[in-house]
């Protein structure tokens, strides 16, 4: 076989090599090979060929690049890059508006793209998870729970050959004895042992596969197991769970990602549960367990889903009123979904955020790159002589255009590597107001980072595109005459600038009805009292009983600071049980779920609750403790009753009497609406009790008077009293406050954006009135007319786009409201504020310029003619 | 170095072109500096550097017969010019002078020191 140079390698040095040299070149390339083929093999010539062929790979070689005879565009191309570093110099102003704008712009562009990236990036190790949800349908009611039978992993995993493995969690609510102290680690879960495969939890000591296997058995997180053992070997330790179990480290992990809905500082196996806490998790009525299935690689989840539908009909006993279907959601949209889903075994956000971000991110692109090519372009009028003198001298299409790529592509470039920079400098300032642990990391995330290059490359190569198609078309004579229709075409300005403000209103809208929408929030009627109130639990039990704790109420009421005391199974933020009632009207029957809070007769009085008809407990009815029930407003309303008191709800074999109505309070989180929810007397039986108490002044004092006491009372329990109001609807009151921050600081840029953009425009545009006004002033027009002349312009754009800008967001924002459950009211006023800030803007940016221009002395302008 | 003005590598260049006399193309350039000289030259940076000499005068070139073995490419003869000899007559006594007008001790001084 005649052996072969790489042909590839070959062609290519034919089609870069100059012409004159190429023959013999390759000949010598040829010989040469051959010559290496016998001395030193095939594999080893044909690679020292492409080495040779590479090497010749330089610009004396490349005819492209080889100057000879040709034009010199290497050279033209530094000369370009001169100039254009020169131009922006000589033009400070206007680079610096230019390249401040374009790096504002890709700063917030950043910010919010590595915010919605992280955003979205909860969970998404393995798309083949997914959570399966309860779905409770009755006639007026849909809800989706993400509560499970206990039962149902093992059964699904058994009986569906697609599902890989089955999971259940719960959360704790357990505490642990550190030393002689008892301690509340915040988050904990019940975990099977698949758990910490499915989810990719890597053990840092212990074994993965079995550490969950055995009841008993702890895996701490790195931050938990240093606490408990500073001094290392976790493995085997014990750890000892509300002063009644031993439970054995068997593995220690990395601290878990924070972008997971889950929380977690430690993980006790599923079944130690039943050592801990009365619950069989045989039974299939039971609603206390979450349930994460990992599919087959290949399984179809859809089909998985039909077949998990009706999974509950064979163990649970359909009932009339209401059906109970299972819903499988990815693991991935678990997180952004928490409003939709009742229940909740971690944290949450909602979608709602990640599109408003949308939203202001593209309007921020927008905004940025109109101000880009508004300014570029506008600037060309000062270079009307410079072209037009080029093109004299034979400049054709192409060499324009590479000269203005080449500015174009150097101030994106500028912008770019200056955003980069900022958003490193900025983003630690930004972690701490979106509460989120962001990283800007150039290796790992050079996708993103290519995106924003890409953006700010295609910002400049439009920037000099546009000069090029519409220069060429220009008359030399007109250029250089300065009559150019540069000078003319005025109203596609005036599109942009209309444009610009247009686009600048529903940000400032939006913001505004952001702000209010938080402090509508904040200050919004929750129907209770949660000031002055201070809560705990108790776990009652051996040794807890009832009594004593009605006793210790007695004796602490006898303390002046102290208003009301009410002992309950739940109360607002503190769980409530759930009570399937029926009420037959005539032959009808209708069904609901009420949330149910057990209380005692001190229940309303120490929460504030507002009754509107009937009447609360009375401690001498005995009626009343055994079947009395206090409903709120939006029970009544769901039963359509005119009148309540009176009425009977049926439950099983009890018959409760409603005996007074409350006024709606939120006992769960504003994010969802109230539901139905009844108030009953507590009975006795219960596993813990929730300690309310209102206080009255000497806050402090009064808080470690309860706690003296009722730890000296419970010594097994770790009691510690919170004011309610400082943990209040944290997490929703956290988000919407971080949610705001940003966006009004987003705003804030997008509007200065649209302020130097306007700039830049009025520069441009004054420049070209020039003449105008010189001649006015010689036929005696005074500083105050020309002033209101040229703003006159500006105030008609203006008012088009406020009108235009205006109304349509406010249609819009009249829809979108209503995605909070509770919301303030779009008023019209907003409008005038937002159309007062924008006139403001506008008026700043503008005025400063054509005072400037209106005081200007003629002859400058007029004289050079 | 007066009117002439080569590089180091333009000289072993010139020189082996000089050497193989009317025998000069790439590849025997090549391997003339890689035996005599007993240093590693690749086929663009001689190539460049012929194209470069060619430009100042220093060579001139004509295509010669075609051959199998080079996939019936040409060859390229290379010959020196007068220019190129001069060229190399200046180099080899400018740098005569400067040997000799290095002082004995110092050359002495080397020597004994290897």
């Amino acid at each position: 076989m005649n052996p072969k140079p790489p042909r590839l390698v070959l062609q290519f040095f034919r089609w870069f090599c100059r012409r004159d040299l190429r023959y013999h070149i390759e000949g010598d390339l040829l010989e040469f090979f051959y010559e290496n083929v016998e001395e030193k093999g095939i594999k080893q010539a044909r690679r020292i060929f492409t080495t040779e062929v590479l090497k010749l790979f330089r610009p004396r070689m490349i005819r492209f690049l080889y100057s000879g005879l040709k034009l010199n565009y290497l050279g033209m191309s530094k000369l370009n890059f001169l100039v254009a570093i020169r131009r922006l110099y000589r033009n400070r102003t206007h680079s610096l508006i230019n390249i401040s704008g374009l790096t504002i712009g890709l700063v917030s562009i950043m910010l919010m793209l590595l915010y919605i990236n992280y955003e979205t990036s909860y969970d998404s190790f393995n798309p083949n998870i997914y959570r399966v949800e309860t779905e409770f349908k009755s006639e007026k009611i849909q809800e989706t729970w993400d509560n499970t039978p206990y039962p149902l992993a093992n059964e699904l995993a058994a009986t569906l050959p697609e599902i890989k493995s089955a999971v259940n969690l719960r959360k704790t609510a357990d505490y642990m004895v550190l030393g002689e102290q008892v301690v509340h680690e915040k988050s904990g879960l019940f975990a099977d042992n698949g758990f910490l495969q499915m989810f990719e939890i890597e053990l840092l000591e212990g074994d993965q596969t079995s550490a969950l296997q055995n009841p008993s058995s702890i895996v701490l997180s790195k931050t938990l197991a240093h606490k408990y053992f500073p001094n290392g070997q976790y493995l085997g330790k014990t750890i000892n769970l509300n002063k009644e179990l031993d439970v054995v480290v068997t593995g220690v992990f990395e601290d878990y990602r924070h972008n997971s809905h889950l929380v977690m500082d430690y993980i006790l196996s599923f079944s130690t549960i039943t050592r801990l806490h009365n619950y069989n998790l045989k039974t299939w009525d039971s609603r206390g367990s979450v349930c994460y299935i990992q599919l087959q690689r290949n399984a179809s989840a859809s089909l998985v889903d039909d077949r998990v539908s009706n999974f509950l009909e064979k163990h649970i006993e359909p009932n009339s009123y209401q059906t109970e279907t299972l819903s499988l959601r990815p693991l991935s949209d678990v997180y952004l979904d928490t409003a939709k889903v009742r229940g909740g075994i971690g944290k949450g956000s909602t979608k709602t955020i990640i599109y408003l971000f949308y939203i202001v991110l593209i309007f921020t692109s927008l905004i940025t790159a109109l101000n880009y090519m508004n300014s570029t372009s506008a600037e060309l009028i000062n270079r009307e002589l410079e072209i037009g003198i080029k093109k004299v001298m034979g400049g054709s299409r192409g060499s324009f255009a590479i000269q203005f790529m080449i500015e174009g592509l150097l101030v994106a470039l500028v912008g770019f590597v200056l955003a980069l920079g900022l958003t490193f400098l900025i983003l630690p300032y930004y972690n701490l107001i979106v509460n989120r642990p962001l990283e800007l990391d150039i290796i790992n995330s050079s996708g993103f980072i290519g995106q924003v290059f890409l953006f700010a490359l295609l910002g400049g190569i439009i920037t000099g595109l546009y000069p090029t198609l519409y220069l060429s078309a220009l008359k030399i004579s007109a250029l250089i005459q300065g009559n150019s229709s540069l000078r003319r075409k005025s109203i596609s300005r005036k599109v942009l600038v209309t444009f610009q403000l247009f686009i600048a209103m529903p940000l400032i809208f939006t913001s505004i009805l952001i702000a209010e929408q938080i402090s509508f929030l904040e200050t919004r009627d929750i129907g209770f009292d949660r000031f002055d109130l201070a809560r705990t639990y108790v776990t009652l039990g051996s040794g807890n009983s009832d009594e004593k704790l009605k006793s210790i109420k007695q004796e602490i009421l006898s303390n002046s600071n102290i208003k009301n005391v009410s002992l309950s199974g739940s109360g607002p933020y503190f769980g409530s049980d759930p009570l399937q009632v029926e009420w037959q009207d005539n032959n009808e029957t209708e069904h609901v779920k009420l949330r149910i809070h057990r209380v005692d007769t001190d229940f309303i009085e120490t929460y504030g609750l507002e009754l509107t008809a009937g009447r609360t407990f009375d401690k001498s009815f005995s009626t009343d403790i055994s079947n009395g029930i206090i409903i709120n407003e939006t029970t009544k309303e769901y039963f359509s009753w005119d009148e309540a008191i009176g009425k009977q709800l049926k439950s099983g074999n009890t018959t409760y009497h409603v005996i007074g109505v409350v006024k709606d309070f939120n006992d769960f989180t504003m994010f969802k609406k109230i539901p139905p929810m009844g108030l009953v007397v507590r009975n006795q039986g219960l596993n813990y009790s929730l300690i309310s108490v209102k206080v009255s002044g000497k806050r402090e004092e009064t808080i470690s008077y309860l706690n003296n006491t009722f730890n000296s009372a419970f010594p097994n329990e770790p009691i510690q009293f919170e004011l309610l109001e400082d943990n209040f609807d944290r997490s929703y009151i956290e988000t919407l406050g971080n949610v705001s921050k940003m966006f009004v600081f987003f705003s804030v840029l997008a509007i200065f954006l649209a302020a130097l953009g306007l700039y830049s425009l009025v520069s441009h545009s004054t420049k070209m009135q020039q003449k105008m006004i010189a001649i006015r002033k010689v036929l005696g027009a005074g500083v105050s007319n020309l002033f209101s002349l040229l703003l006159k312009e500006y105030l008609i754009l203006y008012s088009i786009a406020a009108v235009l800008g205006l109304v349509t967001t406010y249609i819009v924002a009249l829809k979108v409201i209503n995605v909070f459950a509770y919301h303030t009211t779009v008023k019209l006023s907003y409008l005038l504020v937002g159309g007062g800030i924008a006139l403001a803007v506008v008026l700043i940016s503008v005025s400063a310029k054509i005072l400037f221009t209106a005081r200007a002395n003629p002859v400058d302008s007029i004289g050079k003619e | 170095m007066g009117k002439y003005q080569i590089g180091e590598f333009e000289e072993v260049v010139l020189l082996a072109v000089a050497i193989l006399h009317g025998q000069a193309y790439g590849v025997s350039i090549r391997k003339e500096i890689e035996t005599k000289m007993d240093r590693k030259v690749s086929i663009g940076a001689l190539q460049s550097c012929l194209d470069r000499l060619q430009k100042k005068g220093y060579l001139s070139s004509q295509d010669g017969e075609v051959t199998n073995e080079r996939g019936g490419r040409p060859k390229r003869y290379f010959q020196i010019t007068v220019a190129g000899k001069n060229a190399l007559e200046s180099t080899k006594e400018m740098r005569n002078q400067l040997w000799d007008s290095i002082p004995q001790v110092i050359l002495d001084l080397k020597f004994s020191s290897i």
